[in-house]
């Protein structure tokens, strides 16, 4: 049994909130097993209604718990859960305390339950580890949120990444890869400066250009999903040299590497999730708005969010 | 069935001794064991039964019948095994050598009647640990943790029928009432037309 018991902040992001902490906890006498909890409502609204502002509050109600407790549980809503730790993993910086992201699939109400109580559980003994990533837990893994995608199988683990992010196993217990979890040591930093205004596009033939020059008039960035793309369409190419040449314009994409000449202000990204691609930007535009600088931070990795192959 | 036996790997020669006699006790009542004192492969799974229950999310403890715990030296991961053992509803024996106190935490969770049917805890010494694992084996059998009889039902017999019982049950760890509700028992599970009845 747990002897030097562990303190974990318990956050509760989404329509799950609404239940009200004690109410969960009464349900679940197993927990006290393993730790002290703290429990804070952040959000209580359906997740797929969250805007950046819930980060930056999520973000500073960590921020200001670093010491007082061993690790956090953030129990969130699957919708909007991927930008959410992604975002959290920037705002952070140099973390030194585990943040464990997870929830429930809601397959069955009445598998539910179980998944969801098996997933807190998981979670909660993994943030009473010694690491400081920003974990997702679901199912028998813990991956690193910040590299993580939707699995595209229906299983309890609804969520997967390289084997590079798969930061513990579970089979009896919780199996760290110690070569892959950060241990961060120092001073924790809040950068919680995000700026959501910019333009997100998927790209498409029927993209309408001059709508979108409008759009992009008052914006400060653009970011595009050009993932099943090997190279820019020519109009839009011109699109973005002519009519947005003083606005940084980020490129998703894993195929168009090769474009021979680019315009000064696009930045190509590509070993990085999209979720943590939008949240990067929104974060590094709430730090700079020059365009050398956003593409010097956008190549950087600065919360273990590049993908190594 | 399939037990996960869990006990302090670094305790002293003499706990080690009773970890072998119950890993012994087990494997004699013809149970699959896994255990972190013994080699880490997994009893009874095939490669791609791993596989599969590696790629389906699941963790291996929903594949095990029961757990139990050798509690004498605290073990490390004994609490986490506790709480997602309850979740996945696997009833958990706990023994710890006579003279040595249970853990307040799992008294009180003793006292949760969510909790209460899956965890059994118990004191043993060498005489006592044959039975107290037997008995605990016997209940996982039954199913859904232990069944606490709770209904007084009164039953007059003929003398006829108490000598039976008393012949029956002398001399053996059954109390005439065990023995009367096991038979029960066998013959609500051989009772064809009840078992659609109740499936319906």
């Amino acid at each position: 049994m747990v002897t030097n018991r562990k303190k974990i902040c318990f956050l509760l992001c989404g329509q799950n909130a609404t239940i009200g902490p004690d109410h969960w906890f009464s349900q679940m006498p197993e927990v006290g097993i393993l730790a002290d909890i703290e429990p804070v409502v952040v959000f209580d609204k359906p997740s797929a209604d969250i805007i950046p502002e819930v980060w930056q509050n999520l973000a500073a109600e960590i921020f200001a718990r670093l010491k007082a407790v061993d690790g956090f549980v953030v129990f969130h809503d699957v919708d909007n859960i991927l930008y959410s730790s992604s975002a959290i993993s920037f705002m952070l910086t140099n973390l030194t305390k585990p943040v464990i992201f997870t929830g429930g699939h809601y397959v069955s109400q009445s598998d539910r339950k179980l998944e969801v109580k098996a997933n807190l559980i998981n979670a909660v003994q993994a943030a009473g580890y010694q690491y400081s990533d920003v974990g997702l837990m679901f199912g028998n893994r813990l991956l690193r949120a910040n590299q993580a995608v939707r699995s595209a199988d229906e299983s309890l683990n609804l969520f997967t990444a390289s084997p590079s992010a798969v930061l513990g196993r579970i089979d009896f217990s919780i199996r760290l890869a110690d070569k892959l979890i950060t241990k961060n040591k120092g001073v924790t930093k809040l950068v919680a400066d995000l700026n959501g205004n910019i333009e997100v596009l998927t790209l498409a033939p029927v993209i309408n250009l001059r709508t979108l020059a409008k759009k992009v008039i008052d914006r400060d960035a653009i970011i595009i999903d050009a993932s099943s793309y090997l190279n820019l369409p020519a109009d839009v190419l011109f699109f973005l040299e002519k009519i947005t040449n003083d606005l940084p314009v980020v490129i998703w994409s894993d195929k168009i590497r090769n474009q021979i000449i680019l315009p000064k202000n696009l930045i190509i990204v590509s070993d990085i999730t999209w979720p943590a691609a939008v949240t990067k930007l929104m974060w590094v535009l709430g730090q700079t708005k020059n365009i050398s600088k956003i593409r010097e931070l956008m190549a950087k990795d600065v919360a273990g969010e590049i993908i190594k192959t | 069935m399939r037990i996960y036996f869990t006990a302090d790997n670094q305790a002293e020669e003499r706990l080690q001794k009773n970890f072998s006699k119950i890993i012994e006790i087990l494997t004699a009542s013809g149970v699959l064991i896994m255990s972190n004192l013994v080699d880490r492969s997994v009893s009874g799974f095939s490669s791609q039964d791993l596989e599969k229950i590696n790629q389906s999310g699941e963790v291996l403890i929903e594949r095990m019948d029961a757990l139990v715990i050798e509690g004498s030296r605290t073990v490390p991961e004994s609490g986490y095994l506790i709480a997602i053992a309850l979740t996945h509803q696997k009833p958990i024996l706990y023994l710890v050598e006579k003279g040595k106190l249970l853990n307040k935490n799992l008294l009180h969770l003793q006292k949760d009647k969510n909790t209460s049917r899956l965890l059994t805890l118990a004191n043993y010494n060498e005489k006592s640990l044959g039975s107290v694992i037997t008995e605990f084996l016997e209940n996982v059998e039954k199913g859904e943790g232990r069944e606490v009889p709770t209904i007084k039902f009164t039953l007059r017999i003929t003398s006829r029928i108490e000598r039976y019982l008393q012949w029956k049950t002398h001399n053996t760890k059954i109390s005439k009432a065990d023995f009367l509700r096991h038979k029960i028992e066998d013959l609500i599970d051989a009772d064809e037309a009840y078992q659609k009845f109740i499936k319906k």
